[in-house]
């Protein structure tokens, strides 16, 4: 009982009691409340920072756990991971990321590696454009129209071999899409507010690593 | 066609593109002219702009090209800047590659005309915290000088001190920027990837965002109306030519199958 209380209903209290205070002082203009949401926000982004360590010190466990195991075809990947981890922690922390050694390694890493991944994907894209073969229906009709319109008006030749491809791109993206975006928008407003409403209620508690009710339901078998 | 086949045809393209460039005439669209007519119109003894680096170093080849032609012309206007970022703690060091580039260094003073933050974890709590008490998130910059010892930083305390904020973004928290800081009426431009234009033109159609660059053609719309031609200007022509490649691909592979069929 006493782990539930420190797991489940504790941190539903704060969740509560910072989600009211918080959403108080956008309507209520009572300077404790901005003082106490400020002070919330400061504690937020700490969270968030130790977070970050949390995340690393994971990742350095599984690692380690995966090399002891000598998981096959894995085992050697995390030797290179925590090499890198590391190094890149260390450098960071002793040089700074002003040194130019830190710069080298992010040229050279970071970045080379990080744009040869986006790279490659572009030339997969290409044959996938080749081998994209739509059945004759007018949903995949348009769809092809649409990319064919949208990648030629987007770029200078467009405008040379379709006078007027700049003005249809504009008419695009500010007809159709602006209303198909406008409406995701509002949709998608309305859920962030409906799930925060559920958040602080206590009614949704993934957060917590709880489904909900739906884990009791499945473990008597009644779903199924 | 084989896939070695396109993908050779494609690399060949362009690299032809980029040794040899054509040219083509680039049309200025509105947003980017706002937005250059923005930094333009801003006297010298202006507050200063706030940037924001929210890319990573992948997106970085589509929206640097563009951070780079602003940065250039805001040292030629003379105003003043403090750069940080938020979205990727990749931040920090793409902000010492750009002051490195941009060679603000030998015409500014640092401290008193630009300062670098870096990279803020925290997320929209961030972004929120930097709208409304600066001092308080931001203790030191990436060099680790005390901001409150900084002439350009000690009397930022929150949004009213800065003439506007422009993030440049891939790392997909735009929208967090454009909700806490556009109802504060402070002027708001940005710099995102292609593909997210369309979520972003319904905010500059409200009039919530002034102006933006979008992709690398928004970059190249800037370096040319600026005057500050870089890498962007010189990689239109490359677009062209794939879009044009990617386009006879999809018309090649609906037709050739339809023709064999019929053979």
């Amino acid at each position: 009982m006493s782990s539930e209380i420190y797991k489940l209903y504790i941190p539903q209290i704060i969740v509560l009691l910072l989600g009211i205070i918080i959403i108080s002082e956008y309507f209520l203009a009572v300077p404790t409340l901005g003082i106490i949401s400020s002070w919330a926000r400061e504690l937020g982004i700490l969270v968030f920072s130790a977070a970050m360590v949390v995340a690393v010190v994971g990742v350095a466990i599984r690692s380690i756990r995966e090399i002891k195991r000598r998981t096959p075809g894995e085992w050697y990947f995390h030797i290179w991971l925590l090499i890198f981890l590391f190094s890149w922690i260390i450098t960071g922390c002793v040089l700074t990321s002003a040194h130019t050694f830190y710069k080298w390694l992010f040229e050279n890493f970071i970045t080379a590696l990080y744009q040869a991944m986006l790279g490659l994907c572009v030339f997969s894209l290409f044959t996938l454009f080749y081998r994209f073969k739509p059945r004759l229906q007018l949903e995949s009709i348009l769809l092809s129209f649409t990319a064919v319109i949208t990648m030629i008006c987007g770029v200078p030749i467009g405008e040379v071999i379709f006078p007027g491809a700049t003005a249809l791109r504009k008419w695009i993206i500010e007809i159709p899409v602006m209303a198909v975006e406008r409406a995701l928008m509002i949709v998608m407003a309305l859920g962030v507010v409906g799930l925060c409403l559920r958040t602080i209620l206590g009614l949704e508690r993934s957060w917590l690593g709880i489904l909900g009710a739906l884990i009791p339901t499945y473990r008597r078998g009644e779903k199924d | 066609m084989d896939k070695i086949v396109i993908s050779w045809i494609l690399l060949l393209m362009m690299c032809v593109a980029y040794i040899v460039p054509i040219g083509l005439p680039l049309k200025i669209r509105t947003p980017s002219e706002k937005f250059y007519k923005f930094i333009e119109s801003l006297p010298k003894d202006s507050k200063p702009l706030l940037m924001s680096i929210d890319f990573t170093a992948g997106g970085a080849p589509e929206i640097y090209p563009s951070m780079l032609a602003v940065v250039r012309h805001c040292i030629a206007r003379g105003l003043r800047i403090v750069v940080v970022g938020i979205g990727t703690d990749e931040a920090t060091v793409l902000m010492h590659k750009l002051f490195e580039e941009s060679g603000i260094a030998k015409v500014y003073r640092y401290g008193v005309d630009y300062v670098g933050i870096g990279y803020i974890p925290g997320g929209e709590m961030a972004i929120t915290t930097l709208a409304t008490d600066f001092q308080k998130i931001v203790k030191s910059d990436a060099y680790g000088n005390k901001i409150s010892d900084l002439p350009l930083t000690r009397d930022i305390k929150d949004y009213n001190d800065f003439s506007a904020v422009i993030p440049f973004d891939t790392a997909g928290v735009l929208t967090l920027w454009v909700r806490n800081w556009t109802p504060l009426k402070v002027p708001f431009f940005a710099s995102m990837t292609a593909g997210y234009e369309p979520t972003f033109v319904p905010f500059y159609n409200a009039g919530l965002i002034q102006g933006y660059l979008a992709g690398i053609s928004g970059g190249a719309e800037y370096e040319l109306l600026s005057g500050f031609r870089g890498s962007a200007i010189k990689s239109m022509d490359m677009q062209s030519i794939t879009h044009l490649y990617a386009v006879t691909l999809i018309i090649a592979g609906l037709i050739i199958p339809y023709l064999r069929k019929r053979r």
